[in-house]
């Protein structure tokens, strides 16, 4: 389906090098590296600021990087060299075309509210894919299904809890079939009694081989879902590896610190 | 007052008074019309992030914006055609100027629309892969339009009662025939009066109906 570079099967689907991301004089990604493998599920931690977002959106170019590369499937994101090895940006509607191939789920859901249910979920198709209508509905039901709100199918976004617009952008992110879904802080605006249903969404995702790239503060989520975790702290990886090490064995100071502060709200019952 | 009422004169001239409004509603028309597409072709421009793109644009709306409409339109009508030595009929000139007059307007309200589209539902829109122009079509312009109905209503309404001034021309819309016929038949209140109430009966279904279709949006998309 697909006309791009091939890769073998355990080669990394997306690749970050040196990504580095300035606003003004403010440094905010100070070169920063990852590789994510097909199906894996890999944790994005840090402090409120320490560049998580700003890493995510650089991964789709929303914010368009200062230095660096990112590679899906061996072919860069956002830019392209010409003939002469020049690089420049892509034009938009190739980088669109990349886009849909990354989808993005957002701390504030943004669901189109003048669109039903089914209606933001089968957008990305029709108007990206151009897939028919009623192929879409279909699909988009399909997707509904596996979130749990078919038959919320035909309200608008406001009629629905947060917990429930989350997992409708989920199903609209999964709508395009995209190779990897990136999540900003998926259940930070929720009520506490609606994290668990969209974790639970998500965890599912993850266990049907879905690559994911996941900001959260959650952290039984990180352990249970993520393959890997990488601890951010201003604007760089400070550490990273399998969740239990780099939560517990880890003998860097920063990635000590920052848990024994996280299990410190934990504890401190809900905010 | 013992003014003695008499609207027959209006039954013996309705001819007139019904060509009358013909000629006012193809005004309005023609240039509310033109309004709103000069509104949509500045607004972009005057909201580019290219200064060359940006500055004429704001200079257009910032010029057009300080001229009193009827200036306006007398000055199309007597010094444009000294100027360009193209002299359009009265009532072209009346189309273009309140065209021209009211499009800065809407561009205005187009502009503050579209500014005020949370900037999450737009990238939500680029990253299920949307080229710019679709994400316009399908999300921001859509979202910016039910934002800024009552303005555009307003300005509609505006565009509307600015037709009155083709009378200075002499086009022959409304007010033009009813001042006419009031000289002539020494019945100025009866006729006047007409006028008044001809442009209540227009626009107020116009300003009713666009707040019944208000309420309904707010109600259906944005009230929990
Ligand atoms: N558009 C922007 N303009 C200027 N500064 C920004 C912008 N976006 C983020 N920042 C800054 O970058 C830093 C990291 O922000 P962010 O990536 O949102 O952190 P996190 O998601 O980890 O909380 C913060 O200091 C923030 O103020
Ligand atoms: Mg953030």
């Amino acid at each position: 389906m697909n006309a791009g570079p091939t890769v073998s099967a355990d080669a990394p689907l997306l690749v970050v090098e040196n990504l580095r991301k300035s606003f003004g004089a403010h440094e905010v990604l100070k070169g920063v590296s990852l590789a994510v493998k097909p199906s894996q599920v890999i944790g994005l931690l840090g402090r409120s600021g320490s560049g998580k977002s700003t890493l995510l959106r650089c991964l789709n170019m929303l914010e368009v990087p200062s230095a660096g590369r990112i590679l899906l499937e061996g072919e860069e994101i956002g830019f392209e060299t010409t003939a002469g090895g020049r690089r420049r940006p892509l034009s938009a509607s190739r980088l669109a075309r990349q886009r849909a191939s990354m989808s993005m789920v957002f701390q504030h859901f943004n669901l189109w509210p003048h669109r039903t249910v089914l209606g933001n979920v089968i957008e990305g198709p029709v108007q990206v894919l151009g897939m028919a209508k009623d192929e879409a509905e279909a699909l988009g039901l399909d997707l509904l299904a596996r979130v749990g709100l078919r038959e919320k199918a035909e309200s608008y976004p406001i009629r629905l809890s947060g917990g429930q617009q989350q997992r409708v952008a989920i199903a609209r992110a999964l709508a395009t079939r995209p190779k990897i879904m990136l999540f900003d802080e998926p259940t930070s605006a929720l009520d506490p009694e609606l994290v668990g249903e969209v974790l639970q969404v998500m965890l599912d995702l993850a266990k049907s081989g879905t690559t994911m790239v996941v900001v959260t503060h959650e952290m039984s989520f990180a352990r249970n879902a993520c393959e890997e975790v990488v601890l951010l702290e201003g604007g760089q990886i400070v550490e990273r590896g399998a969740p239990d090490y780099v939560m517990t064995q880890s003998e860097n100071p920063r990635a000590r610190q920052f848990f024994a502060s996280q299990r410190q709200e934990n504890a401190g019952g809900p905010a | 007052m013992n003014y003695e009422w008499d609207f027959s004169i209006l039954t013996e001239y309705r001819g007139l008074m019904l060509g009358a409004a013909a000629v006012t509603f193809q005004l309005v028309l023609f240039s509310v019309g033109l309004g709103i597409v000069v509104g949509l072709i500045l607004a972009p421009f005057r909201m580019a992030e290219r200064r060359l793109l940006r500055y004429p644009a704001t200079a257009i709306i910032e010029v057009v914006r300080s001229i009193p409409p009827l200036v306006l339109v007398v000055w199309c009508y007597y010094c444009l055609p000294i100027l360009t030595g193209l002299a359009l009929p009265a009532f072209w000139t009346c189309v273009f100027a309140v065209a021209l007059y009211s499009g800065v307007f809407f561009a205005e309200i187009f502009r503050a629309g579209v500014q005020a589209v949370d900037r999450g539902l737009v990238e939500a829109g680029m990253s299920v892969g949307m080229k710019p122009m679709t994400v316009m079509l399908r999300v921001t312009g859509p979202l910016a339009f039910l934002r800024v109905l009552p303005p555009f209503t307003s300005q509609c309404v505006m565009a509307i009662k600015n037709s009155v001034l083709g009378s200075y021309i002499a086009v022959g819309e409304i007010l033009y025939e009813g001042q006419r016929l009031s000289i002539h038949t020494f019945r100025p209140l009866e006729v006047l009066t007409l006028v008044a109430a001809f442009f209540v009966v227009v626009i107020l279904p116009l300003t009713l109906t666009a707040g019944a279709i208000e309420r309904h949006v707010f109600l259906k998309y944005f009230r929990r």
